[in-house]
């Protein structure tokens, strides 16, 4: 049967009993036969001493399971787990918290050994993790080397792509601008071959309208050379009259100039007469100068309408070689039109490919911006790659680093372990588990 | 020679006058006519001034140059011909007017006398001959010269040159 009580209590007990001892030693002092004024220092004596006695008997008692429980404290805290059983607790009747400290040590030292013996397994399955981790480590920063200059190499070959898809871009972007050009002229080129032909067609309009108008010229000039031939008949008509005319003047003056003659023969009274026949005869002599003057006249208006005459029959014949060449312009204006025709559809033609080829050149733009954005991204992300390589190289150099340290960390650890002794004969453990190379 | 009006004659620039009473007409002939009776290889049978002859009314008149007749030779025209003709008494004689016909406003007369002042042919009336200066003249066929303001005209005498006509055409008969 156990009985738990608190060290308190034992005090507390223990002092009631040493106070309950020192209480009656005055008692036992009368009772033995000492002179009466040794009495009371003998009571107080024999008080402490018992009081002493109790005390030190009490203090050894409670104190007793300490300095076990130091005793084991210290040979954990140096690493002595080498107490098979720890404290005996099972030969106590009243417990108490040191008893509970015993108890809780003796698990503490079970665990103790466990954890050790644990750590010591860690210790050595790190150890051999940390190898291997650094092995590991060592290829995969050897392996991160290489796609790092894998990745500097895809870096200078995405940059090597983007500048040439730049460069491609650019042709292609020129390219498209000449397509632009070459479509712009085009449509210029239509819309001229619209307009020529358009103006042809007009010309050839232009040129029939002419040619009606050059029928009714010729008709015209026909007309008035007719006109004009005709004019020189009667004109050629006019001298016969005038000689008409001549002829009756030179009687009328002849006339008049016998008159006179016969008026001079009537003396005075045929003065009167005679001066009415001169008037007749100047009036006859007038009418010859007017006659010859008309004669002149009339001799110039023949070789003017001579020379209309002429004229009318060389602007026939220009105006009839004039209808053949507006014949021959209208033929060729016809033609032209014909081929501005062609010409025209050809530029429709021409217009539509160009448009066409204008239209693939965009999307090929298109295509090429998209690819160069694609190049730029793919050195963007060769980039990143390359970055995250670098990290990755950087975060492998760490994790070597971190393995390092987990080997010295193992190694440090395999010491502290190593201080601690399970068994006897347990402590070569350290010695055996010697720290890995790790660089 | 009558101191009636006279009749004027300018051949190029001499003006010959005769006596307006002795002159029946003015004919206008196409050409003349060479009879036998003046037809004649010698000058001396056939002078020079006579150039032809017209009919007039069934007569026979001879046609003279007046101009060659004073000695003066000139380039005539063709025909038609203008003649003055003369009749005294049965004798007729013809003075041929040379380029009447033709006459041109350049050759036109300027005898300052009456008429047009244009012609060929013009008159003196008697009114105003009988106050011009009258010089009688011993040349042959000349009656005398008229002065007319510094010019002077050859008054004719046609009644010696039909007298010498008839004895050239008796000759010849």
């Amino acid at each position: 049967m156990k009985i738990k009580v608190q060290i308190g209590y034992k005090f507390i007990i223990g002092f009631i009993f040493v106070v309950f001892t020192a209480a009656f030693a005055p008692r036992v002092v009368q009772m033995m036969d000492i002179v009466e004024w040794l009495r009371e220092p003998i009571s107080f004596l024999m008080a402490i001493i018992i009081g002493l006695i109790l005390g030190s008997i009490f203090t050894r008692k409670l104190t007793k399971d300490f300095h076990q429980l130091t005793s084991i404290a210290n040979d954990i805290s140096s690493g002595d787990l080498t107490r098979p059983d720890g404290i005996d607790v099972n030969g106590k009747i009243l417990e108490d918290e040191s008893t509970e400290l015993a108890v809780a040590l003796n698990i503490m030292l079970k665990n103790l050994k466990g954890l050790v013996n644990h750590i010591k397994d860690a210790s050595a399955n790190l150890f051999g993790a940390a190898e291997t981790l650094n092995e590991l480590v060592k290829k995969g920063h050897k392996t991160t080397e290489d796609i790092g200059v894998g990745t500097s190499k895809i870096f200078e070959g995405a940059l090597e792509q983007a500048g040439h898809v730049e460069d491609v871009s650019k042709a292609i972007h020129e390219m498209a601008k000449l397509s632009d050009d070459v479509s712009d002229k085009a449509t210029d080129m239509a819309a001229v071959a619209s307009q020529t032909r358009s103006r042809v067609q007009k010309g050839a309009v232009t040129s029939t309208s002419a040619l009606r108008k050059m029928e009714s010229i010729l008709q015209g000039v026909d007309f008035t050379k007719d006109m004009i031939i005709s004019l020189e008949e009667k004109i050629s008509n006019i001298p016969k009259i005038l000689d008409v005319i001549t002829h009756i003047s030179r009687q009328t003056d002849l006339l008049a100039l016998n008159a006179t003659i016969e008026a001079s023969k009537a003396g005075e009274h045929g003065r009167g007469f005679a001066i009415v026949a001169e008037e007749v005869r100047r009036l006859a002599d007038n009418t010859k100068h007017s006659v010859e003057d008309v004669t002149l006249i009339i001799k110039e208006v023949r070789a003017e309408v001579e020379r209309l005459v002429n004229s009318a029959a060389e602007s026939a014949a220009f105006t009839q070689e004039g209808r053949e060449d507006i014949n021959k312009v209208k033929g060729s204006f016809d033609e032209i039109s014909a081929f501005t025709s062609e010409v025209a559809e050809e530029a429709g033609l021409i217009l539509t490919l160009t448009q066409k080829q204008k239209h693939g050149a965009e999307t090929t733009v298109k295509l090429i911006e998209q690819i160069a954005h694609i190049a730029r991204e793919s050195v963007s992300t060769t980039e990143d790659v390359d970055n995250v390589v670098d990290n990755h190289k950087t975060a492998i150099e760490e994790v070597m680093v971190s393995a390092k340290k987990m080997a010295e960390v193992s190694d440090e650890l395999s010491r502290v372990v190593a201080q601690f002794k399970l068994e006897h004969g347990a402590v070569e453990v350290l010695s055996e588990n010697e720290p890995a190379d790790i660089h | 020679m009558t101191d009636g009006d006279k009749f004027l004659i300018s051949i190029n620039d001499k003006t010959f006058a005769v006596d307006a009473d002795v002159v029946a007409a003015v004919v206008e002939v196409e050409r003349f006519f060479m009879l036998p009776v003046i037809q004649s290889s010698s000058s001396s049978l056939k002078p020079r001034y006579i150039k032809g002859t017209i009919t007039r009314r069934g007569e026979v008149i001879v046609v003279i140059d007046i101009e060659e007749l004073f000695g003066v030779s000139s380039v005539r025209d063709k025909g038609p011909y203008r003649v003055a003709v003369i009749k005294k008494d049965t004798s007729s004689l013809g003075i041929v007017i040379p380029g009447a016909v033709q006459q041109s406003k350049e050759q036109q007369s300027e005898t300052g006398a009456s008429g047009s002042g244009r012609e060929r042919i013009s008159f003196i009336w008697k009114e105003d001959f009988n106050k011009l200066e009258f010089e009688p003249s011993d040349e042959n066929y000349t009656l005398g010269f008229i002065d007319t303001a510094g010019k002077k005209i050859r008054l004719v005498d046609c009644q010696k040159i039909l007298e010498e006509i008839q004895k050239l055409l008796s000759r010849r008969q």
